[in-house]
């Protein structure tokens, strides 16, 4: 037995998704067949409207549906620092820390030549103008080869500007066990120490704009 | 079913939406590909890096066409390779060797070669003559050999000019190009054959290599396939210029 056409061709669409296979797109179509209509019109509205009002803001490239983001249209953000990450959701998560009230710029990827993937293919021409002197720039692309490529290319890029660039550090994770730590991480923990005795870094709230605190390397 | 342990560096990684990481290995028994399930959130995401040498128990059932990556030690890592000036240069050598070798094709050779010139790129002063001269080695290894005994188009002997269109030797006749300096033809001519540590040892004038990277990438094209690298093999300082015009 075949089966209709609509069906294949909902069964192919849904398994173009990310992470969805045609197998798990074949129980989300006969899941969907079984839904009443209504909750199918506002799932096919929700796609529609989140295709035609979303886009990039024009300042810092995260996702919104007005005409800037929230952080860039915020003037209670400090001004004098910004992250840059590589993708949206990486601003999520920071903003789920609570520990930066800053500015963000979103790359949409980190340089990757076999990939075909250089600086044109980044949006990080419109962070120089953003970039003035004495700005902390905090780099905040991710730990992998390409992730560490990107940031220093970035920070080649912004240091004759005048910025203060900074890296995330790297480490243990809070709450973790030094035994059950990777080789990788445990030596940039340990390559990137900090003295106990120094004085507590200030709170983002009070002195966002301080450079990082210096290695004792 | 069967499990295996391999040693190899990554040579390309890919992350799936699914949190799954899809890795290339060069390994002395050949070129591996394998999937690490839900790697990016376990300890395996900052073992299988790009560049990084690492050891790996595969395992391996009839039904799937990747096999699993179960276990993975760092065995070596290179983290200058992320310096502007040797990153692209590093992403090229991976994707040559991604091209030139096949999976199952066992060749210790290949894998010390690459694992040499990452080295070379990650401490020597100039990274893009180590580049320059190990492309040649891989390519030589693999088969791919200039011919510079004889014009490409007409045969003639003692062919000194560049070849445009196919990145070979053309004689005087058939060129339409001034003839290479007499380094960079004595590099053409002898890549292949000269021990590496001697070809270091006198590398070409920084002036003469943007020809020498042109006929590679013509050669590498037309006979082995596409490479990306080639578009960020711009030296760093340049691209920052352009960047901020």
């Amino acid at each position: 037995m075949k089966y209709p056409p609509s069906l294949v061709a909902l069964i192919r669409e849904l398994s173009r998704l990310p992470g969805i296979g045609p197998k798990s797109a074949q129980r989300l179509a006969f899941h969907l067949f079984e839904q009443p209509r209504e909750d199918i019109e506002r799932l096919a509205g929700a796609l529609l409207a989140a295709k035609s009002e979303l886009h990039t803001c024009p300042v810092c490239f995260n996702i919104t549906d007005a005409e800037r983001c929230d952080v860039c249209s915020d003037p209670s953000r400090d001004q004098g620092v910004i992250c840059v990450v590589e993708e949206p959701g990486d601003v999520i998560a920071i903003e789920r820390s609570g520990e930066y009230r800053g500015l963000y710029h979103v790359l949409h990827g980190v340089l990757s030549p076999m990939n075909g993937v250089g600086p044109e293919r980044l949006h990080i021409r419109p962070l120089l103008p953003r970039v003035r002197e004495g700005m902390e720039v905090i780099l905040a692309t991710g730990t992998t080869v390409e992730g560490d490529a990107t940031a220093l290319y970035l920070q080649r890029l912004l240091e004759p500007l005048g910025a203060v660039v900074s890296r995330i550090a790297y480490g243990l994770p809070v709450g973790g066990a030094l035994e059950y730590a990777d080789e990788v991480t445990l030596g940039r923990a340990l390559s990137g120490r900090r003295r106990v005795s120094e004085t507590p870094a200030p709170r983002p709230q009070e002195n966002e704009g301080s450079g990082p605190t210096p290695s004792p390397q | 079913m069967r499990s295996a342990n391999r040693s190899g560096v990554v040579i390309r990684r890919r992350v799936t939406p699914a949190g799954d990481i899809i890795v290339t290995l060069l390994t002395p028994q050949g070129k591996v590909k394998a999937i690490a399930r839900g790697g990016v959130r376990g300890a395996l995401r900052s073992r299988l890096n790009l560049f990084h040498h690492v050891g790996v128990q595969l395992y391996q059932t009839p039904q799937a066409d990747l096999a699993t990556v179960q276990q993975a030690v760092l065995e070596g890592a290179l983290p200058r390779l992320a310096e502007p000036e040797r990153y692209a240069f590093a992403h090229l050598m991976a994707e040559l060797a991604d091209a030139l070798f096949q999976e199952g094709e066992f060749s210790e050779q290949a894998f010390d070669l690459f694992a040499g010139a990452l080295r070379g790129i990650s401490h020597q002063p100039d990274p893009e003559w180590v580049a320059l001269v190990m492309s040649h080695k891989l390519l030589g290894l693999a088969g791919f050999v200039l011919q510079t005994a004889r014009c490409a188009r007409c045969g003639a002997p003692d062919p000194a000019h560049p070849d445009p269109l196919g990145g070979q030797l053309l004689c005087g006749g058939c060129a339409s190009l001034p003839a290479y300096p007499p380094a960079s033809l004595d590099f053409l001519q002898n890549a292949v054959r000269r021990p590496v540590r001697a070809s270091m040892e006198h590398p070409v004038p920084e002036d003469e290599r943007p020809a020498l990277w042109r006929a590679l990438e013509r050669f590498v094209t037309v006979q082995v396939g596409g490479v990306h690298s080639w578009r960020q093999l711009v030296p760093s300082r340049a691209v920052a210029q352009t960047e901020r015009g």
